[in-house]
C-alpha cells in the first residue's frame, strides 16, 4: 500500500469521447487532475461539464445508449478495466449532483446511507457528525439528525447532499454546479465549505459561473461543444486566454 | 343553453361548459349510485348469514353462494400467491435490471399487450393449457392459472408505471454515494415505488377477482352442492355464479344475484382493505 | 490505500442479496414471459389447425357464421360487424360524457368534489362486468322497452348503454391523464389575454391535449371490443346476422361465451373456430391497445419536465 503521491494525478483522461445513442457529447478530452488541487471545468450549456464530471466515476453508464471510449485513470488505474467495481469508484470519487435530490428520510439516513451501503457497521453516529460539521449543519444538538431532509431550505439540503458524499471520505469531490439555484448568501457558505475542502481531497467542480471557478480553483479547464479548448492555471487562463474562443466566453461576447 | 349544443360539432363553444361537466359528473354518479341502490334493494330478502353459507338450489329461496365464495376466496388466494410476486418482480428486472436488448424489448411489449386483451381470449387459452393441456379438468386450480395468466401482465404494467414515477436523479444520488443495484432497488426505488405498486397490484387483483367469461370457457360450475375444499375441486366462483342466475328469468333468482353481486363487492372490498392496511391511498390506478 | 482496491476481487463479498435479488428478478421475467408467450402460441397454434380445415378465405370472406348447423357457415364478417356496432355504440355514448367529466375533474371541480367524483369514477371502474350485464339485463333493457315497446328482450341498445358505462371510467381517468399533459401555463396565459376561460379551454387546452384523448378513446374501445358477459347478457346471441339495435346482436366475444356453455371436443372443428375468433378478438384488441398506448405517449410529450437533460 503506497501512499498516493502528489507526482501521480488523481485523475486523467486520455483521448475521452463520450457517445449518447451516437451523438458524441465529449470529444478527445485528455486532461490531468493533480493531487490536491481544485479544478474547475467552465465552458457554456452543452458543452459536456457534466458528461466529463459523471465519467470520472462512471455514472455516465446508468444512462441508456452512453458509449465511452479512451481511458480514464484514477491514482494511475483504468477505471473502466473489466473488474473495477463501479461502486467501489463511486466511494473514491463521490459526486455532488447539480439538483440535490435527497431522499426522504431524515438527515442521519441521507448520511449514513452511503456508510451502510458500504457495509460499515455499528453506530454512524460519529461519522455522520463528522460530516455534518464539515458543511456545518452540525451543532451538537440531536434534533438535527431527526429532521426530515426534505423540510430542510435549499441551502441546507444542499449542504446535505455534500455531507452525503462527504461521510465516505472520497479521495475526490465532483461537484457539478454546487451553487446553481441557491441564494447569494446559501452560495457563499457553499463556497467557503468547498474552499475549506481543499486540504481533505482532490476537487473538481463544473460550474456555469466563471467568476465562481476564478474564486475557488487553482486549475481551470475550458470546454466547448465536448472539446477541451483550454487547461491550465486559474490566474492564467482568465488574465491571458490563449484560445480566442476561451476568450470570447469569458469576456461575453460567445454567440 | 342552447348555444352549448355547438359543442357536439365542434364549432366555436360559448355554452358553459362547466354546467355541462356538472351534468357529465351528475350523469357519472347516478349510475354508480343507480347500480348500488337496484342491488341492495333487490338484494335485501335473500341477505343473511344462511345465503353466504347455503350451496345454490333449485328453490330459489334456499339458495347461497357458499361454494361460489369459497371458489373465489381459493382463486383469490392462489392468483394473489402466484401473480403478484411474478408481476412485481418481472417489472422491476425490467425497469431496473434488464440490458436493453432486443429480446427485453420484445418481452416487454407483449406483455404490455397482454394486458390490453380481453379476459375471454385468456380463458380460451387457459381451457388449452390447463384444462385439456395438463389435464387438470375444470378445477379451481385451472382456474386460478388462467387468471394468473390474465393478472401477470396487469401487474407488469401497473408496477412498471409506478417505478418509472421514480425520477432518475433518485437512483444517480444513491448510486453516486456507492451503492449497488440491489441497494438502489431495495433501499430507495422500492420504498419510493410502494403506494403505487401496492395500488397497482390491487386494482390486478380486483380484475381478476371480478372475471366472469374467463372461468365460463373453462367450464365453470354454479350448481354445485359443496364448497370446494382444496384446488383440486370443481371450479365456482361468485362472477360465474351471478351469470347463471342473472340468466334465469324465474321469480326469486333475480334476488339471488343481486345478492351474489353484493357478495362479490363486500369480497371486492374486504381486499381492497387488506391491501391497504395502514396505508393511505394516493390515486386510483386503472388498467 | 491504492486504487487496486476498486476491483470486485478486493471487495469482500458481504451482500448476499446482491445475486440472489437479480437471479430471482430474472427468474421472475422469465416465468411471466413464458406464461404470456403460451397464451399466444396454444391460440396461434389451434388457429392454424383451424385454418387446415376451414380456410383463411373461408373465415375472412364468408358472410354467415353456423359453425353448428347442416351446412356449416365460417365467415366471421358478422361477428366482426356485430362486435364493431357494440364498440361503437359504446364509444359513442360513453366519449362526450367521459370528456366532459374529465374535463370538469381537471379544471372545475374543487378539492373535495374532486376527490369524491375521483372515488366514484374508481369504483365504477371496479365494478365486474358480470354485475353491470346483471343490471342491464334487468333493468336498463325493461326501462328501455317501457319508453320504446318494440325492442326486443335481449337487444343491442341496452348492451351499449351499459357497455359504454363500464368503458367510462377509462376515459374520464385517460383523458384526464391527457389533460394533465397540458400544462397549466397555457390557460393562464390564454386567460391572461383577456379570452374568457370555457374560450381557452375549448379553443386551446382541449385541441393541445386531443392526441392523448383520442388515445384514451381508442384503449376504452378497445375494452369494449372485448367485453363478453354484458353482451351475452344483454343482447343475447340470436341465430342469423342483424342490423338492428333493437334485436339481439352477436359479437366475437358472445360467440365464445355462447359456446362454452356447451361441451366441445378438443380437436373439433368448433373448437378451433373459437380459437381463431379469440385469434382475431387478440389482434383486434392488441393492435387497439399499442395504438391507443402510442397516442397517449405522444400526447405526454408536452408535459412539463418530460424533457431529459
Amino acid at each position: 500500500m503506497s501512499a498516493p503521491g502528489p507526482a501521480l494525478p488523481v485523475l486523467s483522461t486520455e483521448r475521452l469521447t463520450v457517445r449518447f445513442d451516437g451523438k458524441a457529447v465529449l470529444k478527445d478530452v485528455s486532461l490531468e487532475i493533480p493531487f490536491g488541487q481544485v479544478v474547475s471545468i467552465i465552458g457554456p450549456a452543452g458543452s459536456g461539464k457534466t458528461t466529463l464530471l459523471r465519467s470520472f466515476n462512471r455514472m455516465n453508464e446508468l444512462m441508456p445508449g452512453a458509449k465511452t471510449a479512451g481511458t480514464v485513470r484514477f491514482q494511475g488505474v483504468d477505471l473502466y478495466a473489466a473488474d473495477i467495481d463501479p461502486a467501489e469508484v463511486r466511494r473514491r470519487i463521490g459526486m455532488v449532483f447539480q439538483k440535490a435530490t435527497l431522499f426522504p428520510k431524515s438527515v442521519f439516513d441521507n448520511v449514513a446511507f452511503g456508510l451502510r451501503a458500504k457495509g460499515v457497521e455499528g453506530d454512524l453516529h460519529d461519522l455522520v457528525e463528522e460530516a455534518l460539521t464539515v458543511v456545518g449543519l452540525w451543532s451538537g444538538g440531536a434534533e438535527v439528525l431527526d429532521a426530515r431532509a426534505l423540510d430542510l431550505t435549499a441551502g441546507e439540503q444542499r449542504r446535505l447532499s455534500i455531507a452525503r458524499a462527504l461521510a465516505l471520505k472520497p479521495d475526490c469531490l465532483l461537484l457539478d454546479e454546487p451553487t446553481a439555484a441557491l441564494d447569494p448568501a446559501a452560495s457563499a457558505k457553499v463556497e467557503s465549505i468547498i474552499h475549506a475542502l481543499r486540504h481533505e481531497c482532490t476537487i473538481v467542480l463544473a460550474t456555469s459561473d466563471h467568476t465562481q471557478a476564478g474564486r475557488l480553483s487553482d486549475l481551470t479547464a475550458y470546454l466547448d461543444s465536448g472539446r477541451l479548448m483550454e487547461y491550465g492555471a486559474t490566474q492564467e487562463l482568465f488574465t491571458n486566454p490563449r484560445n480566442e474562443r476561451t476568450e470570447s466566453y469569458l469576456t461575453g461576447r460567445l454567440p | 343553453m342552447s348555444e352549448s349544443r355547438g359543442a357536439r360539432a365542434g364549432v366555436a363553444i360559448r355554452g358553459p361548459i362547466g354546467a355541462m361537466g356538472v351534468a357529465a359528473a351528475l350523469v357519472t354518479m347516478a349510475a354508480l349510485i343507480l347500480l348500488a341502490g337496484v342491488l341492495l334493494v333487490e338484494a335485501r330478502e335473500v341477505l343473511d348469514w344462511r345465503f353466504f353459507l347455503n350451496p345454490p338450489s333449485r328453490v330459489a329461496a334456499e339458495g347461497g353462494v357458499g361454494p361460489a365464495l369459497a371458489g373465489s376466496l381459493w382463486l383469490t388466494l392462489i392468483v394473489a400467491a402466484i401473480a403478484v410476486p411474478l408481476g412485481v418482480g418481472t417489472a422491476v428486472y425490467l425497469a431496473e435490471y434488464a440490458p436493453p436488448t432486443r429480446l427485453v424489448k420484445a418481452v416487454e411489449s407483449v406483455l404490455t399487450n397482454l394486458a390490453g386483451v380481453p379476459s375471454v381470449v385468456y380463458g380460451i387459452a387457459g381451457l388449452a393449457l390447463f384444462v385439456r393441456g395438463l389435464g387438470l379438468g375444470p378445477s379451481i386450480l385451472a382456474g386460478a392459472l388462467t387468471l394468473t395468466a390474465l393478472t401477470v401482465p396487469l401487474v407488469v404494467v401497473n408496477c412498471r408505471k409506478a417505478l418509472q414515477a421514480v425520477p432518475d436523479e433518485f437512483r444517480w444520488a444513491a448510486f453516486g454515494l456507492g451503492a449497488s443495484r440491489w441497494q438502489v432497488v431495495r433501499d430507495q426505488v422500492l420504498p419510493a415505488a410502494a403506494p403505487d405498486i401496492v395500488a397497482g397490484c390491487c386494482a390486478a387483483l380486483l380484475r381478476a377477482v371480478g372475471a366472469a367469461a374467463p372461468l365460463l370457457m373453462l367450464g365453470a360450475v354454479s350448481f354445485t352442492t359443496f364448497a370446494p375444499g382444496s384446488p383440486h375441486d370443481p371450479l365456482t366462483a361468485l362472477p360465474t355464479q351471478i351469470f347463471a342466475w342473472a340468466a334465469r328469468p324465474q321469480e326469486g333468482f333475480l334476488a339471488l344475484a343481486a345478492g351474489a353481486s353484493v357478495a362479490l363487492l363486500l369480497l371486492m372490498a374486504a381486499m381492497h382493505l387488506v391491501l391497504f392496511a395502514n396505508r393511505r391511498r394516493r390515486k386510483g390506478t386503472l388498467t | 490505500m491504492t486504487a487496486t482496491a476498486l476491483s470486485r476481487a478486493a471487495r469482500n463479498p458481504r451482500s448476499p442479496g446482491e445475486r440472489f435479488g437479480k437471479h430471482v428478478l430474472f427468474i421472475c421475467a422469465a416465468l411471466s414471459a413464458v406464461l404470456g408467450a403460451a397464451v399466444i402460441v396454444v391460440v396461434a397454434l389451434e388457429t392454424f389447425r383451424f385454418f387446415g380445415q376451414v380456410s383463411p378465405a373461408r373465415f375472412f370472406g364468408g358472410l354467415t357464421w353456423a359453425p353448428l348447423a347442416e351446412e356449416p357457415g365460417f365467415g366471421v364478417l358478422p361477428l366482426m360487424a356485430g362486435t364493431a356496432q357494440i364498440a361503437a355504440g359504446a364509444t359513442f355514448l360513453a366519449l362526450p360524457v367521459g370528456l366532459l367529466t374529465a374535463v370538469f375533474l381537471r379544471y372545475y371541480a374543487g378539492g373535495r368534489t374532486a376527490s369524491i367524483l375521483n372515488a366514484v369514477v374508481t369504483l365504477l371502474a371496479f365494478v365486474p362486468a358480470v354485475v353491470y350485464g346483471y343490471f342491464a339485463l334487468n333493468y336498463v333493457t325493461p326501462a328501455i322497452r317501457s319508453v320504446w315497446p318494440g325492442v326486443e328482450g335481449f337487444n343491442g341498445i341496452s348492451a351499449c348503454l351499459v357497455v359504454g358505462l363500464m368503458i367510462l371510467p377509462t376515459i374520464v381517468l385517460l383523458s384526464r391523464e391527457a389533460l394533465g399533459a397540458v400544462p397549466n401555463s397555457l390557460l393562464e396565459e390564454g386567460v391572461a389575454l383577456g379570452a374568457t376561460r370555457r374560450r381557452v379551454l375549448v379553443r386551446l387546452v382541449v385541441p393541445a391535449a386531443a392526441i392523448g384523448i383520442a388515445g384514451s378513446v381508442v384503449m376504452a374501445a378497445a375494452r369494449a371490443v372485448g367485453e363478453t358477459m354484458i353482451v351475452t347478457l344483454a343482447a343475447g346471441n340470436p341465430t342469423g346476422p342483424t342490423w338492428n339495435p333493437v334485436e339481439g346482436v352477436r359479437t366475437l366475444t358472445t360467440f365464445l361465451a355462447q359456446a362454452s356453455l356447451g361441451d366441445i371436443p378438443t380437436g373439433s372443428i368448433e373448437y378451433g373456430a373459437c380459437f381463431a375468433v379469440a385469434a382475431v378478438l387478440f389482434l383486434l384488441t392488441c393492435g387497439m391497445h399499442a395504438a391507443g398506448g402510442a397516442l397517449m405517449a405522444r400526447g405526454q410529450r408536452g408535459k412539463p419536465g418530460a424533457v431529459r437533460s
